[in-house]
């Protein structure tokens, strides 16, 4: 095989084995890797309705085919698991490297069964791949977990690890690499603190194995030059970060504000991607093979790190009504070291403030409290005082105090920084996304804000339905290959398509890829209908179907969900309850 | 008679006017979103325009963003939007992101 490995490793940390496994054919033609073989392997290995914090769980570490190669933004790789938080099949993606070194050790994806009787590390070398004790790390944030792994079994391995929010089953607790990268959402770090599994310690020595080292260096050529030409791989996100974000998104009228009861926040100017360029920024990072390098190097009073981007950003300042951008960038460094997931606690934060302002909520949590906001942060990690139930996320919070509607949630997933009044489109990406309240299944803010590929009326819900289907369709192919989804500004399935000819040798068209990604998308809507899934959970919270905005540039309308919605599921091939009809299944392969 | 109107520079365009975020711009009644680009490049320099304007064509550089009261002008009357007094006027380079 090139591109792809051909070798799984299963770890059952019940019984300390480890076995390795040839990766199935089938599974690496028909889902590629990535995302898809992560999905589709726990769709045909989990039983139904098992508790997603048991030893019955599977936590999947996952890399793609080109995975590790010079294709640019190859960085990443992706951890698969039934979420504790939303109990949706769920994949959560990171950057770094990683991904890479896993590959360079000679695997494609790592499989975790059962559950550890004491902390434990796993420890691979090439060949070599060991449980270890981890007692001595248990406890440890995860900045000084990662030097210390790194410093007893290679300086150059690379960590990817649980902090006490993971330790402590948090429900939004993420799992964190190379310290500043995280596979933030769904709470797949509690599923791995659950399995006691403290952090995987990767060093790899070979290299991925290309089938034509000419077609890759002709597509890898073109490629630049498409991201080169494109102004915001080349120019803004290299400049500016993804925080450049804030003031667009605001003068649209759509930045949520104090739990998306707005759509302006006052003080934006002071918590945005220009104020992060003028004070605290200090340098600029790039994941493995990226020519983009998003990444921010920041440093407050306090400490140094890295971040905050966009959504995190949001989620600590007009989230929760603050304009110290100290304290939010501080709170982000914390999110990092104590592994938790920004999106989701700063919008569960957010929510315990409008909780304790309508008189639901008894603990002082205000709007506009920088210091309450980054002891809160802490208090979540640890699960100390109120931080017990914010370390739920907001729909079981809010659900506990007789007021769901306050959950700006989908599926249990909280919403990230764009308010769905203001993008039709993107309301629709976030009822019907797999995974929950998500803007990365369909980043419909491309052609809805930013006019890329092409602007569309974000007021309209006509032919949304269709964009929304596409973008999930080639986001799952791109997620399971795996590449960045900022490659997507400058690069389209032609070039993807390209990529894979060139590194697995196995011939494919995009026409291909949007096939694969359709079926990837189906299987993730087959293993929810099996948990119970269906056509009410393909909803918003109750403010965006009946309330406008009181002002700025997305006010006076709300979203025409069940119009977008039936047309979505029309154009699915999936009947009215949204359950896949046997002729779609049939046609992507799929049917039983 | 003539309107005001407040232009709100984001990113690059905020360099090009020489850090300012804010600016407060009188025009004539009948104004255009085309008559404003020329104001601001009597105020900026050709910088501005060069960034806004294809200089072929003299029409907007679609991967920009022009917004009119939070609105994007490609899906208005691009530079021939009419502009009114307390219109607030925001200029984006080409962004993405998260």
């Amino acid at each position: 095989m090139y591109g792809w490995n051909g070798k799984i490793l299963r770890v059952d940390l019940s019984s300390g084995k480890v076995n390795r496994e040839e990766l199935d054919k089938y599974l690496a033609k028909e889902f590629i890797g990535g995302r898809g073989l992560g999905v589709k392997t726990l769709y045909e290995e989990l039983e139904p309705k098992i508790d997603p914090l048991s030893p019955e769980n599977k936590l999947i570490f996952a890399t793609g085919p080109v995975t590790g190669t010079k294709a640019p933004t190859s960085g990443r790789y992706c951890v698969v698991s039934k979420s504790p938080l939303t109990g949706t099949i769920f994949d959560s993606h990171s950057g770094g490297f990683w991904g890479p070194e896993l590959k360079f050790a000679g695997y494609d994806a790592i499989i975790i069964e059962g559950r550890a009787n004491k902390p434990v590390y796993i420890w691979i070398a090439d060949k070599q791949v060991e449980i270890r004790e981890a007692s001595d790390f248990w406890g440890l944030d995860t900045h000084t977990t990662t030097e210390k792994l790194a410093k007893e079994t290679d300086p150059k391995a690379k960590v990817a690890c649980i902090g006490p929010a993971g330790e402590r089953l948090v429900l939004i607790s993420a799992i964190i690499n190379d310290k500043h990268r995280a596979a933030a959402r769904g709470g797949l770090g509690a599923v791995m603190g659950y399995k006691q599994l403290k952090a995987i310690v990767v060093r790899g020595t070979g290299k991925v194995e290309i089938a034509s080292e000419k077609e890759l260096d002709e597509i890898y050529d073109e490629s630049i030059v498409a991201i080169r030409k494109n102004p915001i791989t080349d120019k803004s996100l290299p400049s500016l970060g993804t925080a450049v974000l804030v003031n667009i998104v605001n003068e649209h009228g759509m930045y949520p504000t104090r739990n998306f009861q707005e759509g302006l926040f006052e003080d934006a100017e002071g918590v945005s991607g220009e104020k992060i360029t003028e004070t605290i920024l200090s340098g600029r990072r790039a994941c493995y093979a990226c020519p983009i390098a998003c990444g921010r190097i920041t440093k407050t009073s306090k400490k140094e790190g890295e971040g905050p981007e966009y959504e995190t950003l949001w989620a600590f300042s007009a989230q929760c009504g603050v304009n110290d951008l100290e304290a939010v960038t501080n709170a982000n460094y914390l999110c990092n070291e104590l592994g938790l997931d920004t999106i989701s606690t700063g919008n569960t934060i957010g929510c315990a403030m409008e909780m304790h302002e309508k008189g639901f909520l008894e603990e002082k949590i205000e709007f506009g409290d920088a210091e309450k906001l980054v002891e809160l942060v802490e208090k979540t990690a640890l699960k100390e005082g109120v931080g017990k139930e914010l370390s739920e996320g907001s729909k079981r919070l809010a659900e506990r105090h007789g007021c769901p509607e306050l959950s700006i949630q989908v599926k249990g997933l909280e919403l990230p920084a764009y308010d769905p009044r203001g993008a039709q489109g993107h309301a629709l990406a976030y009822a019907t996304s797999n995974r929950g309240g998500c803007h990365l299944r369909a980043y419909l803010i491309g052609p809805e804000l930013l006019g890329t590929p092409a602007l569309v009326d974000r007021t309209k819900p006509e032919g949304k339905a269709d964009l929304v289907m596409n973008f999930q369709n080639l986001f799952s192919a791109i997620d399971s290959m795996i590449l960045c989804v900022f490659s997507s500004f400058a690069l389209n399935p032609y070039h993807y398509a390209k990529f894979m000819t060139a590194v697995t040798g196995v011939e494919y068209t995009g026409r291909d890829l949007m096939t694969i990604g359709e079926r990837i998308w189906n299987v993730e809507r087959l293993f929810n209908i099996r948990e119970g899934f269906g056509r009410s959970d393909d909803s918003l919270p109750p403010r965006f179907l009946s309330t406008p905005l009181p002002e700025g540039g997305s006010r006076e309308s709300t979203v025409f969900l069940e119009k977008m919605l039936e047309e979505y599921y029309d154009l699915r091939g999936w009947d009215n309850r949204g359950i896949p009809l046997n002729s779609k299944l049939e046609r992507l392969g799929l049917s039983r | 008679m003539s309107i005001d109107v407040r232009v709100k520079l984001f990113a690059t365009f905020r360099e090009m006017a020489g850090g300012q975020g804010v600016v407060d711009v009188r025009l004539s009644r009948e104004a255009t979103v085309r008559d404003l680009i020329e104001k601001l490049s009597k105020l900026f320099g050709k910088e501005i325009e060069n960034m806004l304007l294809d200089p072929k064509t003299g029409s907007l550089r679609s991967f920009n963003n022009v917004l009119v009261n939070g609105h994007n002008v490609e899906l208005l009357q691009e530079l021939r939007t009419k502009l009114d007094n307390g219109d607030t006027v925001a200029l984006f380079p080409p962004v993405g992101g998260g």
